[in-house]
């Protein structure tokens, strides 16, 4: 008969029932046998009725049978915190009795049942009988003593700790056994994990992390994880105590199971923190640590992504102790889009001069993708590479206006984004760019890349041929569009003005007219005032046209940074203390994720090394960052790691402060000058918009 | 680490719970269920998953999917992700083994069928009581702690029901071990029901001692997937090889085993002087001209002695009963690539496209590919398409927008090409196609891409016994693209 007909929900009733016709029987074994099933069924569809049972089923563990029993324990794991003190303490007579079976399989079970139910009388009877039980002579009782021990210090971490449970649990990492040893490190971990009521750490000296590393070669897979785990509760006192554990453990990332390769590998950078070079100490570790996280992309697409976001951390932090070829992760067609995310920062932080060719080419594939998402996460690579690697720049530029003549819009919003950023970084190189992004114009419509496009016209109106059509197109919807748009639209119609002023002048007065009476945000209402004051207020000096109005808007921005190869040394430092983590997933301050984590942090030690900022961006002679673009870096800022992002508004209030002291320095003096060629032309004109705007502010004034 | 896991039908059911610790109210399988499953029906296709970890507060579902099950994992804070993904992973292959009839579970035999045979929900439910076990039993407190077949064995009753159900997770299709099973699966029912198991076996966690076979055999598998990546102009953009040893074995007692790969002078990242040249970035080309094989990286099962394949080279073990996995390895240099693919495709008018793809075989001409098939995309909306073969069978697939050329057989050292020509309606367009790449599929028996072969295979034992060895090399199509 198939079990499946037993998987349903039962009434308790009905349980009961079938259980008095079971006993009618002279063998009552088989019946009770299908009625514990079907309890077992209602057990894992959460059938809170079952509660009901609870005297019944206790009844059952008089019957000598292994299977009955069992499945009484499931029974009783389950409900018996749901029941009375008076009814549940039914069973402890029978749980007294299996602890001290012969049978360590029963005597198991019974700890294992026992000590994980939180009622008091459970708890207090579980505390009587752990100390037998960690002594046991059997290796199978003494590892679930260990866990029975964790369980009490959820239950009751005080008496846990009055009953000096944790110094015996201590005891038995010095068991003969290594199951039990792991076991005991696994139990230890979850009760130096806690962080309420006292704080507890695990120390290992030398002596012992030796033997530990010694059980490497003879336990399974999930021991060796709980014993890599705890080696980080070893703190390296010498240079040569970090290299001979490094030394021990390094085989251990060729095990089958990815979870021990990463824990290796956490360790090793763990210990890595306590030699000096390590890069150059054991110059193989870098190529060794990067094959076999390379090896592990052949797992199933969880399992990469999660190597991959290592990966990541690994080349943020840690760049010169690991090598990867950056072939080895260009997108497979059918990768899910979670991996191809992923991938492509890695081949960003990957990229260099060296091989910029092959992943250009690369990228220009996956922006010619239909996966939209994908294919504007690769045009934005490509322009911050361009910003990364200044030789590589202008082929850069070319594959961006290459894709930008395809004319298909999404890559167009986001190529506007890039070559904004590009102009910024090599003002005047890529002047070619822009009249191939503004044969566009009319579709973009995205507002960063609106910002872009009108932040360009402003920025080189001098040498763009259908500037005013551009211009006039682009503010025409001006009172419909987010406040940044209307902000950068403001911006550049009065360089546009300044520059152009024969030009400017009727689209200037429209815009400000419209920012100050027609739109409700106080801040494009405040810039246009603002705007207002200073072209009107200059009206009166004769010397130059609109003088400090140019000096104030005409200005350059201050450079751009990649600014996000720069994460606060403090972040990076614990996440790499947490590899393979959930954490290293979001790759975010673990604290940030998750609130009651346990803090970690390198321990001081005399091999501590200090950890440098730069370290690894000069080391190893393939990062090519120019000096100029670390100039702002050196505060790096506190973000968490939002890859390829740039922070686009250009006019935060600290660029500003900076943009001061560029006006002298960076300012393209031909091109700006062009305007004063028709002095007289202009001096009426001039005259005549003051005198227009000053009205206007009359107007407004006497409206108020 | 685990505070709870669960089983999802297709629907959204739970079909399997168990709470490994306090923490998660049991009623957390709702948020799965709407979080997840629901939003998932509607984008339909597993690939549209954005993150296989959902973090939602200090909780964390790491999920996987088996076949249309889903399987996940709760968990508290922030804990070894990696760890909780190979359990999940090891956990469905150990349900695969213990519940899915052998032919299509032993993966060494055939592997095609392993990977369409898949967990369902009415495996799950028939077997409820031992899933349920088998749950309670690999992981203490949260923490996995052995998910080894022969390790279960000694403390799952629910055998003694289900006798099926080992018997059928160790019997092969090799009957003359039939009897064998018989024999030692009475003396397991036997010893968990009333005495207790012999302890735990000093360190060999994953062999039980005691086992006998008439006749002592091992089966060693050497199977590689090729992955290549091509650009138009048959330039190579990316090509490595995933290869596995897979084993099964039929040994008495407990055997030492040794195997030694290819030339085990040069396997591996042994090139200690050669690594410091490297430090000065990708000048390997020159260094790997020789003929050699060259392992990247490998990764082996949990019985092989790392230290020793660390200090001697040499993989030594004590081999599990029955199917594993001995290790698994990847090459990237010096392959023996099967195939090269160029393709030609044009637009010859508005809405016509000619293709015309060549194929040549680059294996020695003595042995064959079994199975060669090309997947030729076109976009959308074709209404006419004439394809003509030199050699097998050309079709096109309207549904797919596909046109698969197929070989039954195809051996080394030729070149055979295709013509085609696809018409598209009216209201189709070229320009907006994406262009999928062309895909390559095929199997070679007795061939290895990396050139790995098996140099010597010692099995030693206190009884000294004879054994029958085989050895199988196979290598079939990992992802091949070709780009156009």
């Amino acid at each position: 008969m198939s079990e499946g007909k037993l998987f349903s929900k039962t009434k308790a009733s009905e349980l009961k029932a079938e259980l008095d016709q079971a006993f009618r029987k002279s063998k009552p074994q088989p019946r009770v046998k299908i009625v514990l099933k079907k309890v077992v069924a209602n057990i894992i569809l959460n059938n809170g009725e079952l509660v009901a049972l609870f005297p019944d089923i206790v009844q059952l563990m008089k019957l000598d049978d292994m299977e009955i029993r069992k499945s009484c324990f499931h029974y009783i794991a389950n409900y018996a915190h749901l029941v009375n003190h008076n009814v549940s303490g039914e069973a402890l007579p029978y749980f007294q009795r299996f602890v001290v079976d012969q049978n360590p399989v029963l005597r198991t079970l019974s700890l294992r049942t026992l000590s994980a139910v939180s009622s008091k009388q459970y708890v207090e009877l579980t505390f009587n009988v752990i100390e037998n039980s960690l002594q046991d002579q059997n290796p199978y009782v003494r590892k679930s003593a260990a866990y029975a021990v964790s369980k009490l210090y959820q239950h009751d971490p005080d008496r846990t700790i009055a009953l000096q449970l944790i110094d015996k649990l201590n005891e038995l990492l010095y068991d003969a056994d290594p199951v039990v040893v792991s076991n005991t490190l696994a139990a230890l971990s979850f009760i130096t994990e806690q962080q309420q009521g006292k704080v507890l750490t695990l120390t290992i000296d030398k002596n012992h992390a030796m033997t530990l590393v010694g059980f490497l070669a003879k336990t399974n897979e999930w021991s060796q994880i709980y014993i890599l785990n705890s080696l980080l509760s070893f703190i390296p006192q010498t240079q040569t105590d970090a290299l001979d554990i490094i030394d021990r453990i390094i085989p251990s990332l060729q095990h089958e199971n990815s979870a021990v390769v990463l824990d290796t590998i956490k360790c090793i950078i763990y210990l890595s923190n306590y030699v000096k070079a390590p890069e150059l100490v054991i110059p193989t570790l870098s190529k060794r640590l990067g094959s076999s996280l390379v090896s592990l992309l052949s797992k199933k697409p969880e399992i990469q992504f999660l190597v991959l976001r290592n990966v990541i951390l690994l080349l943020l932090g840690k760049r010169g102790l690991c090598q990867f070829d950056v072939e080895l992760f260009f997108c497979k067609y059918d990768d899910p889009i979670f991996i191809k995310d992923t991938k492509l920062e890695i081949i960003y932080l990957l990229a260099n001069e060296k091989n910029a060719n092959v992943v250009l080419r690369e990228l220009e594939e996956y922006a010619t993708e239909v996966d939209v998402p994908m294919a504007r996460k690769a045009i934005r690579a490509i322009g911050n590479l361009a910003v990364k690697l200044p030789s590589s720049s202008i082929h850069c530029v070319e594959v961006i206006t290459d894709l930008i003549s395809n004319g298909i819009t999404y890559i167009l919003q986001e190529s506007a984004i890039v070559i904004k950023n590009i102009l910024r970084k090599y003002p005047g190189k890529f002047n070619f760019a822009i009249p191939e992004l503004l044969n566009h114009y009319k579709l973009i419509d995205e507002p960063d890349s609106k910002i872009a496009v009108i932040w360009i016209i402003g920025q080189y109106c001098e040498v763009i041929d259908k500037c005013n059509t551009a211009l006039e197109f682009l503010i025409s919807t001006f009172k419909d569009e987010p406040t940044e748009v209307q902000l950068a639209s403001l911006t550049t119609v009065a360089k546009y003005y300044l520059k152009v002023p024969e030009k400017g002048e009727q689209m200037m007065l429209k815009v400000l007219q419209w920012a100050t009476e027609e739109v409700d945000n106080p801040d494009v209402r405040d810039r246009g005032f603002f705007y207002w004051r200073l072209l009107s207020s200059n009206a009166s000096a004769a010397t130059d046209f609109q003088v400090n109005a140019k000096r104030i808007i005409l200005n350059n921005d201050p450079f751009i940074v990649t600014d996000n190869d720069n994460i606060d040394p403090a972040i990076l430092e614990e996440l790499e203390l947490n590899i393979g983590s959930l954490a290293s997933i979001y790759l975010k301050p673990v604290q940030l994720v998750f609130r009651l984590t346990k803090r970690k942090q390198l321990t001081k030690s005399p091999a501590l090394q200090p950890r440098t900022i730069h370290e690894n961006r000069y080391g190893n002679g393939d990062s090519n960052e120019n000096i100029d673009d670390i100039e702002y870096a050196s505060s790096p800022p506190k973000v968490p790691p939002s890859r390829l992002k740039y922070s686009r508004d250009d006019r935060s209030p600290s660029s500003s402060s900076r943009s001061k002291f560029n006006i002298s320095q960076h300012r393209p003096s031909s091109t700006s000058d062009t305007s004063y060629d028709n002095e007289s032309t202009e001096e009426s004109a001039k005259e005549s918009f003051a005198k227009k705007l000053s009205r206007k502010a009359s107007f407004l004034g006497r409206k108020k | 680490m685990i505070t709870a896991l669960f089983v999802f039908d297709p629907k959204g059911d739970v079909i399997m719970s168990k709470i490994y610790k306090a923490g998660v109210k049991r009623n957390i399988s709702d948020v799965f269920r709407i979080q997840i499953i629901t939003s998932n029906g509607n984008s339909r296709g597993t690939s549209d998953l954005r993150s296989p970890v959902l973090t939602l507060g200090s909780t964390s579902f790491v999920y996987i999917k088996s076949g249309q099950l889903w399987i996940c994992a709760v968990t508290r804070s922030n804990q070894d992700c990696g760890a909780i993904m190979e359990f999940l992973y090891k956990l469905e292959q150990l349900l695969r083994t213990l519940l899915l009839p052998s032919s299509s579970a032993s993966s060494i035999t055939t592997s095609k069928s392993s990977q369409l045979a898949q967990l369902n929900e009415e495996l799950i439910t028939n077997n409820f009581n031992l899933v349920y076990e088998v749950l309670e039993e690999v992981v203490e407190f949260g923490y996995p702690t052995n998910l080894d077949l022969s390790y279960l064995k000694n403390y799952v009753t629910s055998v003694s029901s289900n006798d099926g159900l080992f018997k059928r997770s160790l019997s092969t299709d090799n009957s003359k071990i039939k009897e064998y099973t018989k024999d030692k699966f009475n003396s397991i029912t036997s010893s968990s029901s009333s005495v207790a198991p012999t302890s735990v076996p000093s360190h060999v966690t994953w062999r039980p001692n005691g086992i006998k076979y008439r006749r002592n055999e091992i089966f060693l598998n050497v199977e590689e997937s090729v992955n290549v990546l091509m650009s138009s102009q048959t330039e190579i953009l990316k090509a490595y090889v995933h290869g596995a040893i897979k084993m099964k074995t039929h040994l008495s007692g407990m055997p030492d085993c040794r195997i030694g790969l290819s030339d085990d002078g040069i396997i591996l990242n042994n090139n200690r002087q050669h690594d410091q040249d490297l430090i000065g970035f990708d000048d390997d080309m020159d260094s790997v001209n020789g003929t050699s094989t060259k392992l990247e990286d490998s990764k082996f099962h949990q019985c092989v002695e790392l230290d020793k394949f660390d200090s001697e080279r040499v993989i030594q073990f004590i081999p599990p009963d029955g199917e594993f996995q001995l290790m698994s390895y990847q090459a990237l240099h010096n392959l023996n690539l099967p195939f090269v693919v160029s393709p030609q495709i044009f637009e010859t008018g508005d809405r016509k496209l000619s293709y015309k793809i060549t194929i040549k075989s680059l294996y020695p001409s003595k042995i064959s590919a079994r199975d060669v098939s090309i997947t030729i995309p076109t976009p959308k909306g074709v209404v006419k398409n004439s394809t003509s073969a030199s050699s097998g069978k050309a079709k096109f697939h309207s549904e797919e927008n596909q046109v698969v050329w197929k070989f039954n057989k195809l051996f080394g050292l030729q070149e055979q090409f295709l013509t085609g020509e696809v018409e598209l309606a009216n209201e189709s367009n070229i320009v907006s196609w994406a262009r999928p790449p062309i895909k390559l599929n095929f199997n070679i028996d007795m061939f290895s891409s990396s050139g790995l072969t098996v140099k010597f295979l010692k099995v030693e034992e206190k009884s000294n016994y004879r054994t029958v060895k085989w050895v199988k090399y196979s290598t079939r199509a990992g992802s091949y693209e070709i780009r156009y």
